[in-house]
């Protein structure tokens, strides 16, 4: 039996009276620590603020926002762990095609009306559920991956009545570890018997990972055909899209989506960053303004929307209502040093391009402030902006430094390189970008060769050195993580375990995980450091 | 004018959704209102039942809208069979009370299966409410296999189906009875029907094959 007495409760429901009606059904069940939040942005504040067990949350929220969009903000955000249950409310049968055609499902919805007799029903299976899978998600808290992949697997043993649901969550594991060919077979397997939507995205996924780009976005085309409104499938094709090159069918698929469900801002700005690399700018405009419109009381707005916009505008000329968007910016965002930073940098920008010299400068003294201040790691696009500030406002060799820092930081990334030759050509310095960018690579290359060379001549700790000090330097660099990995774990291997270095070698590979954890080499390392440490007998 | 016809249509589509948006809330409320009160009072039991038939019958009535507009589309989902019978009997006990026995037989159902929950539940709660009807002592939910496929039924130990309800099954036009009995099953036919997995279509299946030549209520899905 599960102990409700001790369960907190969330219930987010625009009607007061539903809300009083749903706290003494819970009530009745023994649930009496329960609040309720009548907008999404509060409960969003609720929900950050303390740990609840379950929400329980109406899809039709009113203030335009929805159920399904609070629910993806905050699986995808991280806001609630894993074991927490989310269970949906609603009036609308046609939430069922949402549940269907959403990347993320709650754990379970009940369609009004609906009995007491069934919420209780529907309220023990989902916390058994999440009894059954604690093991998975407490691997999936500490974020080991292939770990949690093992009690997918012993669960799976066990011929639980959750086969099905174990299944999406290993092959969601699979796809973000990298084994592309598990994850495939997975779901094919699935799809043999029957076309699961979920299990054909997943397969996509899987063909996009390994290269497979033709293949992935026939599938997803066909699945489009067969169930026009499956938007997650859009969403995954635009992804496909895009990274095949294929820009303006990116676009199309993400507009076709958008007039299915008009309202889903996070897809609205997809659009306007798809729109601006297609250099569209009335489209881009367009999507960037409606998010900064219908985000205006939506708790998925951010400054990244304004600063989106205003540059926009500023390509456009407008160079007042450009200025004036990042004033807006400020206005409600406060001044953390972030929004100081991308909002000043765009400043100098606009100002520049307006041909006000002295304004421009004034405000790239004051980004370059905040970026030093607050020591703020940069984003790609706010560094690219940053360094195309410079260059244009007289400080070209803060400029050349910042793009020497990038492109060693990710040398063997083609697109990103591509991005910083654009603005080099941008601000007039073509001619310098072969120079800047080239030598930068072959200064890490010639770094990082070092390194390699030092340790097949058995100097392990010159190796060491030289690796782990660029591989700290620039954090972005896989190559140098891996290599410097590599050199410590060998140490280890050879010389006996030392715990700091081993400990240092996880750091880097728990690092990396995430973004190239479908690499070889990377799989090859941490079988390595796994290896090592049960050689010595240490988990780490 | 076309135009002005076309947008009157829009707005009566969309006054007629904001309605039944209200209404499906309010008997939400009420329902869960009703289940807060003590259920050892016929008289709430009572009650129970009236709100649930008033809701099959909202319910049939949006289902009409659809079969109007085309095709029923079910969203299939996987479900545990066991589950979903589970919360049928808890249900129809709330206002059974001590009148009927309602059992349940599952040993044969697989772990998970792919339908519409929600059509599936006005299906079958609309055969419990027929079964409620005509019942001496017992009710008896299921859940197996049968032809590769998943047969949910009701049975009751009551008089049985008379012979003219057992030829209409899967009739296409639409019954005209008093009691609502006829437009439940043409429903449970429509939804059992429309139920599709790579080709194979669900069916309903009527018959008197209970031990006591009771009514036998089943449906089929692929």
């Amino acid at each position: 039996m599960i102990d409700y007495s001790k369960k907190r409760v969330l219930i987010v429901d625009d009607s007061q009276a539903m809300c009083s009606s749903l706290r003494i059904t819970l009530s009745n069940f023994g649930i009496t620590r329960s609040e309720a939040s009548y907008t999404a942005g509060e409960a969003i504040y609720r929900i950050r603020s303390r740990e609840f067990d379950m929400i329980v949350c109406d899809y039709n929220l009113g203030d335009g926002t929805d159920g399904q969009q609070l629910l993806e903000f905050v699986r995808r955000e991280g806001l609630i762990s894993p074991s927490v249950v989310f269970l949906m409310v609603t009036a609308e049968r046609s939430y069922e095609k949402v549940v269907l055609c959403a990347e993320m499902a709650p754990d379970d919805y009940l369609l009004k009306p609906f009995t007491a007799e069934t919420m209780r029903l529907r309220l023990e299976r989902v916390f058994d559920k999440k009894e059954a899978f604690s093991r998975i998600y407490t691997q999936l808290t500490q974020r080991h991956l292939d770990k949690a992949v093992e009690e997918c697997d012993r669960l799976l043993a066990q011929k639980t009545r959750y086969s099905i649901d174990v299944m999406r969550t290993k092959g969601e594991l699979l796809l973000e570890l990298g084994r592309e060919d598990e994850a495939r077979a997975l779901y094919e397997e699935i799809l043999h018997l029957r076309v699961v939507p979920w299990a054909r995205l997943g397969l996509a996924r899987a063909m996009h990972n390994s290269g497979e780009l033709d293949s992935a976005m026939g599938e997803l085309r066909e699945a489009i055909a067969e169930m026009p409104e499956y938007l997650a499938a859009y969403d995954t094709l635009a992804e496909v899209q895009g990274a095949a090159g294929m820009g303006e069918e990116a676009q199309e698929t993400l507009q076709s989506a958008l007039k299915i469900a008009p309202g889903n801002l996070v897809r609205q700005t997809a659009l306007g960053e798809v729109a601006y690399r297609n250099q569209d700018l009335e489209t881009a405009g367009k999507a960037f303004e409606t998010v900064v419109d219908k985000g205006r009381y939506s708790f998925l707005r951010t400054y990244k929307d304004y600063v989106n916009l205003s540059r926009v505008q500023m390509d456009q000329k407008q160079f007042d209502k450009a200025v004036r968007t990042i004033g807006n910016a400020r206005d409600s965002f406060g001044d953390s040093p972030e929004v100081e930073l991308a909002a000043s940098t765009m400043e100098s920008l606009i100002q520049h391009a307006a041909e006000n010299e002295a304004a421009a400068k004034v405000a790239l003294a004051r980004a370059l402030k905040a970026r030093d201040d607050a020591k703020l790691q940069l984003s790609d696009q706010v560094a690219v902006d940053l360094a195309r500030s410079a260059f244009l406002n007289g400080e070209e060799e803060i400029g050349r430094q910042m793009v020497r820092e990038m492109v060693s930081n990710y040398y063997d990334d083609a697109r990103f390189q591509q991005s910083v030759r654009n603005m080099l050509e941008a601000v007039g310095r073509g001619e310098e970008s072969k120079a800047l960018i080239e030598d930068s690579v072959v200064a890490v290359v010639k770094l990082n060769n070092e390194g390699v060379m030092k340790a097949r001549q058995g100097d392990m700790a010159g190796a060491i050195e030289l690796l782990l000090e660029a591989a700290n330097r620039m954090p972005q660099n896989i190559q140098l993580a891996l290599n410097a990995a590599q050199a410590l774990i060998v140490e280890s291997d050879r010389h006996g375990w030392h715990d700091e270095h081993m400990r240092e070698a996880k750091r880097l590979v728990d690092m990396h995980e995430p973004v190239h954890g479908h690499l070889a080499k990377f799989k090859k390392i941490k079988a390595y450091l796994k290896d090592v440490g049960l050689k010595f007998g240490v988990n780490l | 004018m076309p135009e002005n016809g076309s947008d009157q249509a829009l707005q009566m589509a969309t006054l007629l959704s904001a309605n039944l948006h209200d209404t499906k809330n309010l008997m939400g409320q009420l329902m869960l209102r009703l289940d807060a009160l003590s259920g050892d009072d016929p008289g709430v039991r009572d009650a129970r039942f009236l709100c649930q038939q008033v809701n099959d019958r909202m319910v049939q009535l949006l289902l009409l809208f659809e079969v109007r507009d085309g095709e029923l589309k079910p969203q299939y989902e996987a479900h545990n069979p066991e589950d979903f019978l589970l919360e049928l009997r808890e249900n129809a006990r709330a206002w059974a009370g001590e009148r009927l026995r309602i059992e349940m037989r599952d040993d044969a159902a697989p772990d998970y299966w792919y339908f519409d929950r929600t059509l599936l539940e006005m299906a079958m709660m609309n055969a419990l409410h027929n079964a409620f009807r005509h019942a001496r002592q017992e009710i008896i939910l299921s859940a197996g296999m049968h032809d590769g496929m998943l047969q949910l039924s009701v049975s009751d130990d009551g008089a049985g189906y008379p012979q003219g309800i057992l030829h209409s099954a899967g009739d296409e036009r639409l019954p005209v009875s008093q009691d609502g009995t006829g437009l439940g099953l043409f429903f449970a036919g429509k939804i059992a029907n429309a139920h599709n997995n790579r080709g194979v279509r669900g069916r309903l299946k009527l018959d008197n094959a209970s031990s006591g030549g009771g009514a036998v209520f089943s449906i089929l899905l692929p």
